[in-house]
C-alpha cells in the first residue's frame, strides 16, 4: 500500500460540462481551469435511475445499487410509524472510507449523500443532515444525533454552519443584480437563493477545517448546491424559452452561472489547503440539461425533478503521476472506488462493478484484485454508533426532500407512506437491474409492482420496456393495451411507445408513419429522431436513417445511441471510415457498451484491418465474455486472416472453461416434432429429464417427455443442475431463459411452419380448446418468423450454445442420416439403428401443399 | 477560535484584512472567512453600539 498519498475528492451534484464549459471559456473558473489544464477530464457515464443517494453510494463502493442495498431517498421506519430519509446503516457493503480506515488511512468524509448516521472511521465523518438549517431564523439549531463522528467534535462543527438568514444582501446580489426590485424577504427564490449558498458554504466550512487542522491521507467533500441551484433556476439560464416570463428570465438568468463561479471559488480554497502533491478528484454523479432538452414541465411523480438530469456527469483528476490536459473515454462512477484504490496501489474488488481509469495515468498502475473486501477486516460493512434518534430528528431532511420536490408529501397516513415508499424503492431496485443488465430479475419486481398498481403508467412502461428487452413482445403488448385502455388514447407519449413496440414487432412502416405523426403533433418529443432513425434503418433506407439520426445529434451532442445509429449507417452504405468515426464518438460517452465495440471491430474486419479489429473484439468481449459473435470473429481473424492458430486456440480455450455442465436440449416451436427428437434420443440410450406428469394423448400418441419446472423457467432455475448430462425438452420461447453457467448443445427442429400452424390447431380442437374451422391461424406465423430469428441471433451471440438444425420432413426421408448427424453433434453414446426405429411415419399427419 | 488563529494571510504573507462588508469571497475561504466575517460583524456592532451610546450621552449632556 502507498503512503503519504494525499487524495481529496470533491463532488459536486449534477455539475455538467455543458454549462461548465462557457464559463471556463470566459475565464470564469479560474481554478476548475487550472485544475483541468494540468489533469485529465472525461464525461463520467451516470447510472439509471438517476437518484443522488444511491449514484453517491455507487460512487463510494464501485457497485451497483442491487449491491450496495441505497435504492431511493427513503424508507420505512423500523417500527413502522412512518417513513424517514434513507440511512447509512441500508449499506450493505463497505465504501472508500472503510477500505482505507482499516488500513491505516486517516479518512475524513463531509456531506456524502447518504451517510446519516455518521459512521465510526478512522477520521472524521460528517452526515449529509449536518447542513440543513431550519427555515425559521428564531427556530433553534440544534446537532441532530449522528451528525458528526467522533461525537466529541459536535459543538466544534456546529459553530461552522451557517445560517441562509445571516447572510446578507451583498451575497444574494452575486446571483440576482436586480434583488433590490422584488420582495426579498417574500420572494420564495431568494429564500431558495439564501438557503443554497448556506449549504454549501457549511460544508466547505467543516472542510476546511478538517484540511487545516487535522492528519489527513483521504478527504471526501460532498455538495449539493449545484443540484439544488439547476433545479431551482435552470429554467431561467440562457437561451430565454417562449414559456418563461421575460421579467422572470430576466431577473435569474445569471443564478446558474453564478453558482458555478461560486463553487470555482471554493475550489481554489480546497486545491490550496491540499497542496501541491494531492491528488485531486473532481467529479459529479450525473449532469444537467441545460439546453433545448430542459423539459417544459416536472412529472408530479415521486422523483419527478430526475427528468432534468442528464446522463453525463463530470470527471477531472490531477495530481502526480496524472497525465497532463488531456481528455480520457469511457469512464462511469462506478470507476471512482476502484481507480482511488489504485492510487493507495490497494487491490480492487472482484466484487465491484467499476474499473480503474488506467488511461488517466502517466504509467499503467499495476492492479491487483481481491475477492471481496467486505470479507477482509471488518465483517460489518458500517460501523454505527448506538444512537436512538427521535422522530423530530428524521423528519429534517424528510421536509427538505418534500421541499425540492423529490418526494411527496407522505401525509399522515403511515401505512399508505410505508407502502409507497416500498413500491419506490422496489421500482428503483427493478431499475437497477435492468440497468446492470439483470433483466429478469428486474421484470419479477415490475411485474409485481404492475399487478399491485396497474394505475401507475411508469411502472407499466418500464415492464412494458424490459419485456421488449427480452424478446416477450407479446407480453410487452399486453401491458401496453392496458396502460393504452386506462389512459387517454392517442396522445403523442403513448404514439411514440406504440411506434417503439411496433419497431420491436417488425411492422416498421407502421411504426415509421407512427413516429411522423408525433414529430408533427409534439415539437419536444424525447428522441423522436432516432426512433425515426431506427425505422428508416429497419427498413433498409440507410440514408433516410443517417440523417434522421444526425438530427438527433444536432439536438443532443451526447447521444451515443444516436451515434451508434449514424456508424451502423455509414457502415451498411460501406462508409468505413466515417462508421469508425461515428462508433468512437459513441463509446467516447458511453464505454460500457459490447455490442458497439463488437460493430467498430466489424467494420475493422472489412476493412481488412485486423490488428485493430482484434484489439476491439478482445475488448468487447472483456466486456461481455458471452458474447459469442465476437468470440467467433476472433478465431476467424487469427485462423484465416492472422495465420496465428496458438491466439485463435486460446479463444476457443475460453469457451471451454466457465461451465458448470454440459445439457442436451431439444428444442423447436411446438409440433414441430420435438417429441419425435425426443423419442429418438431415448430409444438411442439418453438420458432424459423428464417428469412424466403429461400422459401420452391423441396428439402425441407416444408421449410429450416434459417436466413441469422447464414451463416456469423464467422465474425458476434452480432445478437445472438436475439436468447436467441430460436431455430436456425446452420449446423454443423459453430457451433465452437458459442459466449461463452451463453448456448447452441445443438439437433444434425445424418443419414448414404452415404444417405447424396447422398441426397446433387440431391439437386444440382435439382437445375442445378451440372451435373446429378450416382456417389456419395465419396472424402467428410472422410472430413465429421473428421467434425463430430471435433465437437464431440469441445463438450466435451466445458463448455457451451450440446448436444443430435438424428439419422434421428430413427426418422421415432419411432417419439414418440425421440420427448420425444428431450423435455426432451431441457426442454421446446413442445406438443410431434404435434412434430409427423410433419414427413413425404414420404421425405425420399434417403435411403443407408442398408435401 | 482566536483571532491570531484565524488570521488569513495573502500569497506575499501579509494579514488579509476583513472587509467590513459581507462577501461570498470571505464565506469561500472556508471557516475562517466564516468566523472572521462574524468577529467583524461583532466588532462593528459594538462600535456601532458604542458610538450610539455617545452620541446618545452628548446629547443627554446638551
Amino acid at each position: 500500500m502507498k503512503k503519504n498519498k494525499k487524495v481529496l475528492v470533491i463532488g459536486w451534484d449534477a455539475a455538467d460540462w455543458k454549462f461548465l464549459n462557457p464559463l471556463i471559456d470566459a475565464g470564469q473558473m479560474p481554478n476548475l481551469s487550472k485544475l483541468i489544464n494540468g489533469g485529465v477530464i472525461a464525461n463520467l457515464a451516470t447510472l439509471d435511475p438517476p437518484l443522488s443517494p444511491t449514484l453517491w453510494t455507487s460512487i463510494a463502493t464501485g457497485k451497483r445499487p442491487y449491491k450496495h442495498g441505497i435504492h431511493g431517498f427513503t424508507e420505512a421506519k423500523k417500527d413502522g410509524s412512518g417513513i424517514r430519509p434513507i440511512y447509512s446503516t441500508n449499506r450493505k457493503t463497505k465504501a472508500i472510507w472503510n477500505i482505507l480506515g482499516e488500513h491505516g488511512l486517516k479518512t475524513h468524509v463531509v456531506g456524502w449523500w447518504p451517510s446519516h448516521p455518521t459512521e465510526k472511521i478512522n477520521g472524521t465523518m460528517v452526515s449529509n443532515l449536518y447542513q440543513r438549517a431550519p427555515n425559521n431564523a428564531s427556530e433553534e439549531w440544534p446537532m441532530l444525533k449522528g451528525t458528526v463522528s467522533p461525537q466529541k467534535q459536535e459543538a466544534l462543527f456546529a459553530d461552522l454552519r451557517i445560517r441562509p438568514q445571516e447572510l446578507t444582501g451583498n451575497h444574494i446580489l452575486h446571483f440576482v443584480p436586480d434583488a433590490a426590485k422584488l420582495d426579498a424577504d417574500n420572494d420564495p427564490r431568494i429564500i431558495t437563493i439564501a438557503k443554497n449558498i448556506a449549504d454549501c458554504s457549511t460544508i466547505h466550512s467543516a472542510a476546511t477545517y478538517i484540511l487545516e487542522n487535522e492528519d489527513w491521507d483521504f478527504v471526501g467533500v460532498y455538495y449539493d448546491a449545484i443540484d439544488h441551484f439547476c433545479h431551482g433556476f435552470m429554467k431561467y439560464h440562457p437561451p430565454h424559452r417562449k414559456h418563461i416570463p421575460l421579467k422572470d428570465y430576466e431577473m435569474f438568468n445569471d443564478v446558474i452561472n453564478s453558482a458555478c463561479r461560486y463553487h470555482d471559488m471554493m475550489l481554489g480554497r480546497l486545491t490550496d489547503l491540499a497542496g501541491e502533491d494531492t491528488t485531486i478528484m473532481l467529479i459529479s454523479d450525473h449532469g444537467f440539461y441545460p439546453n433545448d432538452k430542459r423539459p417544459k414541465a416536472i412529472p408530479k411523480e415521486p422523483a419527478g425533478p430526475a427528468i432534468e438530469h442528464s446522463p453525463f456527469g463530470i470527471f477531472v483528476l490531477n495530481g502526480p503521476g496524472v497525465k497532463k490536459d488531456q481528455r480520457i473515454s469511457g469512464a462511469s462512477l462506478l470507476d471512482v472506488t476502484p481507480t482511488l484504490l489504485s492510487l493507495y496501489d490497494l487491490a480492487i474488488g472482484k466484487d465491484m462493478d467499476g474499473k480503474v481509469l488506467v488511461n488517466a495515468f502517466e504509467k499503467k498502475p499495476e492492479i491487483e484484485s481481491i475477492e471481496s473486501w467486505d470479507t477482509v477486516g471488518n465483517l460489518s460493512p458500517t460501523q454505527h454508533e448506538d444512537l436512538a434518534i427521535t422522530d423530530e430528528e428524521a423528519d429534517a431532511e424528510l421536509k427538505q426532500l418534500i421541499e425540492l420536490g423529490y418526494i411527496a408529501d407522505p401525509g399522515k397516513d403511515a401505512a399508505k407512506a410505508i407502502e409507497g415508499t416500498n413500491n419506490e424503492n422496489n421500482f428503483n431496485l427493478a431499475r437497477a437491474y435492468i440497468d446492470g443488465g439483470l433483466l429478469q430479475e428486474g421484470i419479477e419486481l415490475l411485474e409485481e409492482l404492475h399487478k399491485n398498481k396497474p394505475d401507475q403508467v411508469r411502472y407499466g412502461l418500464r415492464l412494458l420496456y424490459a419485456y421488449q428487452g427480452i424478446g416477450e413482445i407479446k407480453k410487452a403488448r399486453t401491458v401496453f393495451e392496458e396502460l393504452n385502455e386506462a389512459q387517454k388514447k392517442g396522445s403523442p407519449e403513448f404514439d411514440m411507445i406504440e411506434g417503439t413496440l411496433l419497431l420491436a414487432e417488425g411492422r416498421y412502416k407502421k411504426a415509421l408513419e407512427l413516429f411522423h405523426k408525433v414529430e408533427s403533433e409534439a415539437e419536444d418529443a424525447q428522441e423522436i429522431n432516432l426512433r425515426i432513425a431506427h425505422a428508416y434503418f429497419q427498413l433498409k433506407d440507410f440514408k433516410e436513417a443517417k440523417n434522421a439520426a444526425n438530427n438527433e445529434i444536432g439536438i443532443d451532442r451526447e447521444n451515443y445511441s444516436a451515434y451508434y445509429m449514424v456508424g451502423l449507417c455509414h457502415k451498411e452504405l460501406m462508409e468505413y471510415e466515417q462508421a469508425v468515426e461515428a462508433f468512437y464518438s459513441c463509446l467516447g460517452l458511453l464505454f460500457h457498451i459490447p455490442y458497439v465495440h463488437f460493430q467498430l471491430g466489424e467494420t475493422y474486419f472489412l476493412m481488412q484491418k485486423y490488428d485493430k479489429a482484434v484489439e476491439v473484439l478482445d475488448t468487447c468481449l472483456s466486456l461481455n465474455p458471452s458474447f459469442n459473435v465476437a468470440r467467433k470473429r476472433l478465431i476467424d481473424i487469427y485462423t484465416n486472416y492472422l495465420k496465428q492458430p496458438e491466439k485463435a486456440a486460446k479463444y476457443k480455450d475460453v469457451k471451454q472453461q466457465n461451465k458448470k455442465g454440459t445439457i442436451h436440449i431439444v428444442s423447436g416451436l411446438p409440433r414441430s416434432g420435438t417429441s419425435l427428437m425426443m423419442q429418438m434420443l431415448e430409444a438411442g440410450g439418453a438420458e432424459i429429464f423428464t417428469d412424466n406428469n403429461r400422459a401420452p394423448d391423441d396428439n402425441n400418441p407416444k408421449g410429450y417427455y416434459e417436466h413441469e419446472a422447464i414451463k416456469n423457467l423464467q422465474k425458476n432455475k434452480a432445478f437445472i443442475k438436475d439436468g447436467v448430462g441430460k436431455t430436456m425438452k425446452v420449446i423454443a420461447q423459453l430457451l433465452q431463459h437458459l442459466p449461463n453457467q452451463y453448456e448447452y448443445k441445443i438439437v433444434f427442429m425445424h418443419r414448414d411452419l404452415l404444417e405447424v400452424l396447422s398441426s397446433q390447431k387440431k391439437m386444440l380442437e382435439r382437445d375442445g380448446k378451440k372451435k373446429k374451422s378450416d382456417a389456419v391461424p395465419m396472424n402467428l406465423f410472422d410472430q413465429y418468423e421473428r421467434t425463430l430469428d430471435t433465437i437464431n441471433k440469441w445463438c450466435e451471440s451466445s458463448f455457451n450454445i451450440s446448436i444443430q438444425y435438424v428439419n422434421y420432413i428430413d427426418i422421415l426421408d432419411n432417419p439414418f442420416e440425421q440420427a448420425l448427424a444428431v450423435k455426432d453433434f451431441l457426442g454421446a453414446e446413442l445406438a443410431v439403428e434404435k434412434m430409427i426405429s423410433a419414427v413413425d411415419k404414420t404421425l405425420y399427419r399434417e403435411k403443407s401443399s408442398k408435401q | 477560535m482566536s483571532k491570531s488563529q484565524l488570521a488569513l494571510k495573502t500569497k506575499d504573507g501579509e494579514v488579509f484584512e476583513i472587509p467590513e462588508g459581507a462577501s461570498l469571497g470571505l464565506l469561500a475561504l472556508g471557516y475562517k472567512g466564516l468566523m472572521l466575517w462574524r468577529q467583524k460583524r461583532q466588532e462593528l456592532m459594538l462600535s456601532q453600539n458604542e458610538k450610539k451610546k455617545e452620541s446618545q450621552n452628548l446629547d443627554e449632556e446638551k
